[in-house]
């Protein structure tokens, strides 16, 4: 099988106050088709990084990124990208927020009213198609975020930290409707996420980065099934064997970036 | 501040409005005559007669029109260069640059010290002043424009790229929108300005409109008709305001209500 995505010794820096910064090195990957896979490590090991040298919203400095077997050139529009913050744009309600995607590919509008709005009512905001964004709790706009994403087919989704800000209850829920949507479409997904409990929960495999420069330390796969219950995933004794080895992987990088981070500020 | 006043708060923040103007215009009236001298400061009744007197002979209404043509005219001139230079300029950095202090400069010149110029190059009538109108709306919506659009976050942009829009879509559908509000408030803020340049272009020299009346008002010591010009002006100024603001509450209505009323009681 080859890879819908590879990354072939990967590296980028940057220049901050005149000196270069290296974000990423050497990182080589295989990603599948259908894939869920996360990527967990130290903060700034350069995961956001990694997603945008994928998306092609930034050239590698060093090595190549491969889509389909081709070397990305410029923005990949075949690809799905959910930040972080939801970038859900203020001045369009909810269903005009959905359908931008398809409204700059031509869709014409009842079609593309069509099908935001199925998307909408599967993910439980039917009933708030018109509401402006800022009239959305957080929960709600990361799912319109996602949904957003979902609504022009892409083959693959990347996701940098998209349930990060949200409480632990939404974030549960989210990750569950999440699978299901994968599990419905399976597309591949690279997920980037601080909480190793739900790289594990919901990946086939499990990237673990080193501090900066970051680099791929393991990967690792999950032996669990699918579809997943996740939540009484915790009491699964092999959620909890991977979990401990992959914690002891990213405690040292966790707790060396943090040294890094406090001999800097010294 | 109104807007974001209660429903049930209303009657009664508009009766002590009225009730306040009201007071002012009455201690205004009977002090008239006693404590003032009615010939410096006019008075209520004097002013209300002499405009009821205007309105019959049709003076104000002729002087009123000419005035809000050109601050109209001169708006329009203004602002629709403002933000087609900002949007030219937000996307040629390096001219950005190098204009910068010329634009500076230019911005800095006192108006006033132009009208006298502007007479001679367009004459004395409506022309010179929608010029000199125009120079004020410009820089404001120039500015706000330029601005705004370099403000608009860059994700928004990016993520649009990877959805698949083109740079003309992100500019109209993305771009535009991220920046309408600095846009708007400066639209908001360029009409006063523009009747400012109007009134300053016909105190220099003019025929006709209401910043002419005043001027011939007072240098033949009638302060009841200058007062009457400026009672005139003010009211055009609420209307205006009233208006836009209205505007700005649908254009920008899907800003949380908060920050939209906080940017309006920016001075």
């Amino acid at each position: 099988m080859t890879p819908i995505l590879a990354l072939r010794e990967v590296a980028r820096g940057f220049v901050t106050r005149g000196r270069v910064v290296e974000a990423l090195a050497g990182v080589s990957l295989d990603v599948g088709a259908g894939e869920f896979l996360t990527i967990v490590g130290p903060s700034g090991c350069g995961k956001s990084t990694l997603l945008n040298l994928v998306a092609g919203l930034l050239p590698p400095s060093g090595g190549a990124v491969l889509y389909k077997g081709a070397p990305v050139r410029g923005v990949n529009t075949e690809i799905g990208y959910v930040t972080q913050a939801d970038n859900l744009y203020p001045w369009r309600t909810l269903v005009e927020n959905v359908e931008f995607p398809l409204e700059v590919r031509g869709v014409p509008r009842a079609e593309r009213r069509r099908r935001a709005i199925a998307l909408i009512e599967r993910v439980g905001l039917g009933g708030f198609e018109d509401h402006y964004p800022y009239e959305l709790s957080g929960g709600m706009r990361q799912r319109a975020n996602i949904v957003r994403t979902l609504v022009y087919d892409p083959e693959v989704i990347l996701m940098d930290e998209p349930f990060g800000p949200l409480d632990a209850q939404t974030r549960l829920i989210l990750q569950d409707q999440l699978l299901g949507l994968w599990d419905a479409a399976r597309k591949t997904i690279i997920f980037i996420t601080h909480d190793l409990s739900e790289a594990v929960a919901l990946a086939d495999r499990v990237v673990v980065m080193t501090a900066r420069p970051g680099r791929i330390k393991r990967i690792c796969p999950v032996p669990l099934g699918r579809p997943r219950d996740l939540f009484h995933l915790h009491d699964d004794e092999r959620f909890r064997v991977t979990y401990d080895t992959l914690w002891d992987d990213l405690e040292g990088e966790v707790m060396q970036s943090a040294e890094a981070w406090q001999r800097a500020r010294a | 501040m109104t807007a974001t006043a209660p429903r049930r708060e209303w009657p009664r923040l508009l009766g002590w409005r009225v009730g306040f103007g009201v007071a002012v215009l009455v201690v205004w009236e009977l002090a008239a005559g006693r404590f003032i001298d009615p010939f410096w400061f006019s008075s209520p009744l004097r002013i209300l007669r002499h405009l009821i007197e205007w309105t019959r002979e049709g003076t104000l209404f002729g002087h009123l029109l000419v005035t809000l043509r050109e601050t109209f005219l001169g708006f329009l001139l203004g602002s629709v260069a403002g933000i087609l230079v900002g949007v030219a300029l937000s996307r040629l950095a390096f001219l950005a640059r190098v204009l910068d202090p010329f634009i500076v400069a230019v911005n800095g010149i006192p108006r006033v010290a132009l009208a006298p110029l502007f007479i001679i190059w367009f004459g004395i009538g409506e022309l010179s002043k929608v010029v000199l109108a125009s120079t004020l709306t410009f820089f404001i919506t120039f500015y706000a424009t330029f601005s705004g659009l370099r403000a608009v976050e860059p994700a928004y942009q990016d993520i649009a790229r990877v959805m698949g829009a083109s740079e003309r879509q992100i500019f109209v559908k993305v771009s535009l929108p991220a920046a309408s509000p600095w846009i708007v408030s400066a639209l908001k803020v360029a009409v006063p300005f523009s009747l400012i340049g109007a009134i300053i272009g016909e105190f220099m020299a003019a025929s006709r409109g209401l910043g002419y009346m005043i001027q011939l008002n007072t240098n033949q010591f009638d302060t009841t008709g200058a007062v009457s010009g400026i009672l005139v002006l003010m009211v055009c100024v609420m209307l205006f305001n009233g208006a836009l603001n209205r505007l700005e509450r649908y254009v920008l209505r899907w800003r949380p209500r908060e920050r939209a009323a906080a940017a309006r009681e920016l001075p």
